[in-house]
């Protein structure tokens, strides 16, 4: 299918989300539509997928102008969409989701699910997608679900297929097998329209890259275009990919952890005694897959979670079987890693949120009574310094940006006079500017002679932050390495691998 | 929608609400015409006017007597906590009514200060006797209920086959308590008069005479006055003991008694209690022997209507077999010639004062 | 984070205004800020309507109303009688509840010419601040733990044991009022905090659905109650009713106006001002409140930030359940001065209404204030007008349920008036469902 969008815009009251876009998908291209968060990119997919009318311009399919009024209409046109937050019931099978608003129909209404069954056993062998029809839903890996997605879209026979940030949600190696199902889709004559602010994805899958910045098309690029051609054309600005970093000059242990054992939620041992120092002027970034006993090893570290065995030093004290307030008096500062679930109160002001852990600390309250100009003071002096973006420091958290939620919480910890600052996921979901502006925080915290640990999933964050890189897989490290390391053998400890790489 | 149609909108939607107030406050009072009448005014206690009880027995005094005398006219309050009262009563006082009828022990306190404070207000207070200032209008209507429950307490230690009577009650106080403990003496001044052994169940008698005010002892009680379910629970443990009339003292409660006898098949009965249950129960009347009835109706409707006569006398008022203010009625049940004979000469008895209703006054059976 | 198209409004901006004549536009972008669904919006909104829903029933079950309409089906010509029965049937009623529970316009001119009959003038307010004061009090123990994200159902079995420890106190001890009403005032919280501390506790330590426990803990301390009334110490000496004692003059909250005004409002509106005070200072100033609210709003982030979980559910217990008792205690106090079988049971259980004026307060102490005084005033008004019109009290009862069903479904109200969305948060729910 060609799709052509010729002129769109969109306005919410004086705002335009999306001002005069065109662009056209070819079949079987895949299209990429990069821009930040904020950006209109979603704006644009609501309206190509019949959720919100354009106040102008027209939607060309095949050539003729085809005006699509709601999701229904988008669907019968051959539209599918995979939405960045899925669509799934979790307690029903693969086979109920697909065919869920679509019934096959049998004598009496009743639901044909052997034909819904056959139907996507099929599908899922054409495209490889591997998925069974008969799982349930919550039981499936992210990736999977995301795939049950695509077959439910496959099966409405879609042509044009939206991902919506497809990746955000992702290990890389699921990402990998999107790839190659976005590649097998576009070989059998499918066109996919890819959103996107991940500069690594595009120009690995994208045939055509479309630039959209402020609601406007800033650009078209080609794929062989360079990462920072790309982010300086998408933020608008040059932007610093790689973050420099003073000499590497480690001082003394700040952090001592000792055949550390950690249970998780449902009690098997999450950490298996894991041991590993962190010095003064030091980042000990942790590589790893999701699920390998991060998560864990630093909610023990920051006392969230009982240490069943082994210890933990910061500086001298041991620290191991604190609670935590009384971790993060002793200088540990933690960014979490769901920032919405642990790390802030959506519904609270920006100026209470930058005090969140530090509520009873002076000059913020004195015996027992809060002193609001102290945290209005506060709040305004760090919102200046780590340019948070909001239209008040009253208003709520939840009405910032991704970026600049995570923009208040290291505005926060860093801003606390911190020993240690453990860091998890720091930069999943933001944009590219976001990210550039979190790791010069690090490195800055870093250079003034304070200690790291930064857990990452991404491996380029990893590499660009670490001065000596651990890796962990199944609850153990199973390595610890320079950044100079290739990412071949970086990626052989994280499944595990000890033996073959050289150096451990 | 533009913004102009929504402010239309709104307009219209408070035009409408200040016309309705306007209206309101200019309207007449609907029940203007009821001024002239003599208004007669019950204050019920949290039980409400369809307790099945005194509250309800108290408001239908005052229909009964509206329906004597059609220059009455009638109105009730009920009363969600005892907080109330006080305020309740003053508000009947301010809409001039003619005489208020107050209900129960605990009302006493807030029906004595509105009596001390309106002195020339006529009250009427059933199931109590408050003290008040000289000059003031209250008549206090009680009943001796123990002389009719030691009627019925020989009716059933008469009709049972099995020698065992059983009684339970809604709550462990004297407006309760009296009907029990009559009961339980009626029951032995039968054994003791009559050589025989009847046993009771659910009431042991304190050390000293019973009276309106305080009658203490122990029992079984269910702890309100609604649960049904639990009434039915106890009685059929009282015919699992080997009980065969059950004598519920807890108003509606009595229901899941007769519930019990009808589960527990023939030969099983319920002594009803306050009303006649052949009346207000009509349905269930073959499993009645008979009612213990306390005259709330009859003596509310008569100090309603020599109030509204003008010929009200403030004081005392005690319902006793004498006057009919208590009595023993009996139910759909066949009841031996003999066994009423006995009755009546009890009741002359306890008339005349040459029987005890102190169940004390007799030996208990072991 | 996604994008999601709203969400890319700047805050305040509005459609332009385009349609009408000057004068309309002026005053339709008053309207636009006052018909926006704020909360406070919504709740007034929610009120009138609860009093539009109130006088539909009375329309169809008042008997002359519906002979006035049933009238018509004989000729068209009893149409304007119709209306204006109805109009007059329900105009009386509401009229009855305004001048019973606020003022009587005529009584209060005639005390402003005569000066005489001051009292009675004066009595309906009076009441409504009898029956507001304890509610407002319960309210906010309620509203605190509903803030922390606490579901305290058994705020009327706290308030059932507080006025029992602090009649108690008040009856069976003797000592100069200057001790004596403190003493009272502390047994009726330390009654209340003991009896909110033990669900508390349980749900600290064991995870127990706090809902489950202070709900049937409810039915404890009626039984307590049943058993108290009818125990040696405290039942009233001389009665075997379930009747507790009568509490010394020196233990009770005396009539502000005198025992002779026949006014009840009494210097417990005194201790429900302090009560207010107090929880403005903890929710809004406080860094206790600040740990409260945190926890309600968010307890994995409230973990995370070292805030003991724990600690915060006994303690906000331990206030809850306070204020609960103390209320109980201040309504014996201020109203019977003893307490019998039927205390708080019932209808009259206000710490039951307590969740409802909590909600339609949305848990703010000046909210709480208002919306006591409001169900305060319908319930004393709508006796006044049983006994002026017949229209049974209950009906009071169906227009604060109304009221609290329209607070509840701020998307409803907003239906019927056609309210843009809040130009700042949306409107949040009271509180946040039945989560742990």
């Amino acid at each position: 299918m060609q799709l052509e969008l010729r002129g769109i815009t969109k306005r919410f009251g004086s705002f335009t989300a999306n001002d005069q876009i065109s662009l056209k998908v070819e079949p079987g291209q895949i299209h990429s539509l990069l821009g930040e968060n904020g950006a209109g990119k979603s704006t644009l997919m609501n309206v190509l997928f019949g959720l919100l009318r354009p106040d102008e311009g027209e939607i060309l399919i095949d050539g003729v102008v085809t005006p699509i009024n709601d999701s229904g209409e988008a669907v019968r046109r051959g539209i599918g969409m995979v939405h960045q937050h899925f669509m799934l019931v979790p307690v029903f099978t693969v086979a109920e989701n697909v065919v869920l608003g679509f019934e096959p129909k049998k004598s009496f209404d009743r639901i044909d699910y052997r034909a819904a069954t056959e139907d996507i056993r099929r599908l899922s062998q054409e495209f490889h997608l591997e998925v069974d029809p008969d799982a349930v839903i919550e039981n499936l890996p992210v990736g999977l679900q995301q795939r049950v997605e695509i077959l439910k879209a496959l099966s409405h026979d879609a042509e044009l297929l939206i991902l919506d940030e497809p990746t955000a949600v992702l290990t890389p190696q699921e990402i990998d097998a999107l790839m190659d199902i976005m590649r097998s889709l576009a070989a059998a004559g499918k066109s996919i329209l890819f959103i996107t602010h991940k500069l690594k994805e595009v120009k690995a899958i994208a045939d055509v890259i479309t630039v959209i910045r402020h609601g406007q098309v800033v650009g078209t690029a080609e794929p062989s275009a360079s990462e920072s051609e790309l982010a300086s054309l998408m933020v608008g600005r040059d932007v610093q990919l790689t973050v420099t970093k003073s000499t590497y000059d480690p001082g003394d242990e700040v952090l001592e952890v000792r055949d550390l054992v950690v249970l998780d939620d449902r009690g098997l041992v999450a950490v298996n005694g894991v041991s590993f120092d962190v010095r003064a002027g030091e980042v000990l970034a942790l590589a790893g897959v999701q699920g390998n006993g991060q998560t864990e090893l630093v909610e023990a570290l920051v006392g969230m979670r009982p240490v069943v065995s082994g210890s933990i030093t910061l500086k001298g004290r041991d620290i191991t079987h604190l609670s935590p307030r009384d971790a993060l008096d002793a200088g540990l500062g933690h960014i979490p890693e769901d920032r919405q679930r642990d790390g802030l109160v959506l519904s609270m002001s920006v100026a209470d949120n930058l005090v969140l852990n530090t509520p009873r600390r002076a000059p913020f309250a004195r015996r027992g009574t809060r002193n609001l100009a102290a945290v209005k003071e506060n709040a305004q002096r760090l919102v200046r310094e780590f340019d948070i973006r909001t239209t008040s420091i009253e208003a709520p958290a939840s009405s910032l940006s991704g970026g600049n939620q995570q923009k208040v919480i290291v505005a926060r910890e860093l801003s606390r006079n911190i020993e240690f600052l453990v860091a998890s996921q720091p930069t999943r979901g933001l944009d590219v500017g976001s990210i550039e502006y979190v790791h010069r925080q690090f490195i800055e915290h870093r250079n003034r002679g304070n200690g790291s640990l930064i857990v990452s999933s991404e491996l380029d964050e990893v590499l660009a932050l670490g001065d000596r890189i651990a890796v962990m897989f199944e609850g153990r490290i199973s390595g610890i390495v320079d950044p100079t390391t290739s990412r071949e053998d970086i990626g052989l400890l994280m499944a595990g691998h000890t033996t073959e790489v050289a150096g451990v | 929608m533009g913004s102009f149609r929504r402010f239309v909108t709104v307009l219209g939607a408070s035009a409408l609400m200040v016309g309705t107030l306007t209206i309101s406050v200019a309207a007449t009072s609907v029940t203007a015409s009821a001024a002239s009448k003599f208004k007669a005014c019950v204050v019920t206690d949290t039980g409400g006017i369809n307790d099945k009880s005194f509250n309800e027995s108290a408001w239908d005094g005052l229909k009964a007597a509206a329906k004597q005398d059609s220059n009455i006219s009638v109105q009730y309050l009920s009363s969600t906590s005892s907080a109330d009262y006080a305020p309740n009563i003053n508000s009947f006082i301010s809409k001039g009514c003619g005489i208020i009828v107050t209900v129960g022990f605990l009302m006493d306190a807030a029906t004595a200060a509105a009596a001390n404070a309106h002195p020339s207000q006529k009250f009427a207070i059933v199931d109590d006797a408050p003290t008040v200032k000289a000059g003031t209008h209250v008549l206090a209507l009680q009943y001796e209920t123990d002389q009719a429950g030691f009627l019925g307490g020989i009716l059933a230690a008469g009709m049972t086959k099995t020698g065992t009577v059983a009684t339970y009650g809604g709550e462990n106080f004297s407006a309760v308590t009296l009907y029990m403990n009559g009961f339980v003496a009626g029951v032995r001044y039968f054994d003791k008069t009559y050589s025989k052994s009847v046993k009771v169940l659910g009431w042991t008698p304190g050390k000293g005479t019973c009276s309106l005010a305080a009658c203490a002892g122990s029992g079984t009680f269910i702890g309100n006055f609604t649960d049904q379910t639990a009434g039915k629970t106890d009685t059929t443990t009282f015919f699992s003991e080997g009980a065969d009339i059950v004598f519920p003292v807890a108003g509606s409660v009595g229901l899941g008694s007769v519930a019990a006898a009808k589960l527990a098949g023939a030969g099983h009965y319920v002594m009803w209690v306050d009303s006649n249950g052949c009346e207000s129960d009509a349905a269930d009347c073959k499993y009645f022997v008979g009612t213990v009835a306390k005259g709330v109706e009859p003596s509310v409707e008569a100090s309603v209507l020599s109030a509204a006569k003008g010929t009200f006398k403030a004081g005392s008022y005690i319902g006793t077999l004498k006057n009919d203010g208590t009595a023993l009625e009996y139910g759909g049940v066949m009841i031996p010639a003999s066994l009423k004979a006995k009755i009546a000469t009890a009741k002359a008895g306890i008339i005349a004062g040459t029987i005890s209703v102190n169940p004390n006054s007799y030996p208990a059976v072991k | 984070m996604s994008e999601i198209a709203p969400a890319e409004i700047p805050q305040g901006s509005n459609e332009p205004v385009d349609e009408g004549p000057v004068w309309a536009r002026r005053t339709s972008a008053l309207w636009v800020r006052y018909t926006s669904s704020s909360p406070i919006v919504i709740a007034a909104l929610a009120v009138f309507l609860g009093l539009v829903f109130g006088a539909i029933i009375i329309a169809t079950t008042t008997p002359a109303v519906l002979d006035a309409w049933r009238s018509i089906f004989h000729h068209w010509s009893g149409l304007p009688v119709a209306i204006k029965v109805t109009f007059d049937n329900v105009g009386s009623a509401y009229r009855a509840i305004f001048t019973g529970s606020v003022v009587d316009p005529q009584g209060f001119w005639h005390s402003l010419t005569t000066g005489k009959g001051w009292p009675n003038t004066l009595t309906p307010i009076s009441e409504t601040f009898t029956y507001a004061t304890p509610l407002v009090i319960v309210s906010i123990g309620v509203g605190i733990a509903f803030q922390t994200g606490l579901f305290n159902i058994g705020a009327n079995g706290q308030a059932v044991i507080g006025g029992i420890a602090g009649a108690a106190v008040g009856s069976m001890l003797h000592l100069p009022t200057i001790l004596h009403l403190p003493l009272t005032l502390l047994g009726g919280i330390a009654g209340g905090m003991l009896c909110g501390a033990l669900p508390g506790v349980l749900k600290a330590y064991t995870g127990a659905h706090e809902v489950i426990v202070t709900l049937m803990f409810n039915y404890v301390t009626y039984a307590f109650l049943l058993y108290a009334v009818l125990s040696t110490p405290f039942q009233q000496p001389g009665q075997s009713n379930d009747i507790g004692r009568t509490m010394d003059p020196s233990a009770i909250l005396a009539p502000l106006f005198g025992t002779k005004s026949g006014l009840r409002v009494s210097y417990g509106v005194f201790v429900a001002a302090a009560v207010v005070v107090f929880a403005w200072w903890l929710l809004d100033r406080s860094s206790m409140g600040f740990d409260f609210r945190v926890t309600g709003a968010n307890p994995a982030a409230a973990r995370a930030s070292g805030i003991n979980g724990r600690r915060v559910i006994v303690v906000v217990f331990l206030i809850s359940g306070g204020l609960a008792g103390l209320a109980g205690l201040v309504q014996v106090a201020s109203t019977t001065h003893y307490i019998d079988g039927g205390f708080l049971i019932g209808n009259a259980g206000i710490g039951f209404t307590a969740i409802t004026v909590a909600l339609l307060g949305r848990n703010r102490p000046m909210g709480i204030v208002w919306a006591s005084l409001l169900f305060a005033a319908l319930g004393v008004g709508g006796r006044n007008m049983q006994a002026s019109t017949g229209i049974p009290l209950d009906l009071a009862t169906v227009i604060q349920s109304a009221i609290v069903l329209f607070v509840a479904t701020p998307v409803l109200v907003k239906e019927i008036f056609r309210l843009r969305a809040a130009p700042t948060a949306t409107v949040q729910l009271a509180t946040k469902g039945w989560g742990s």
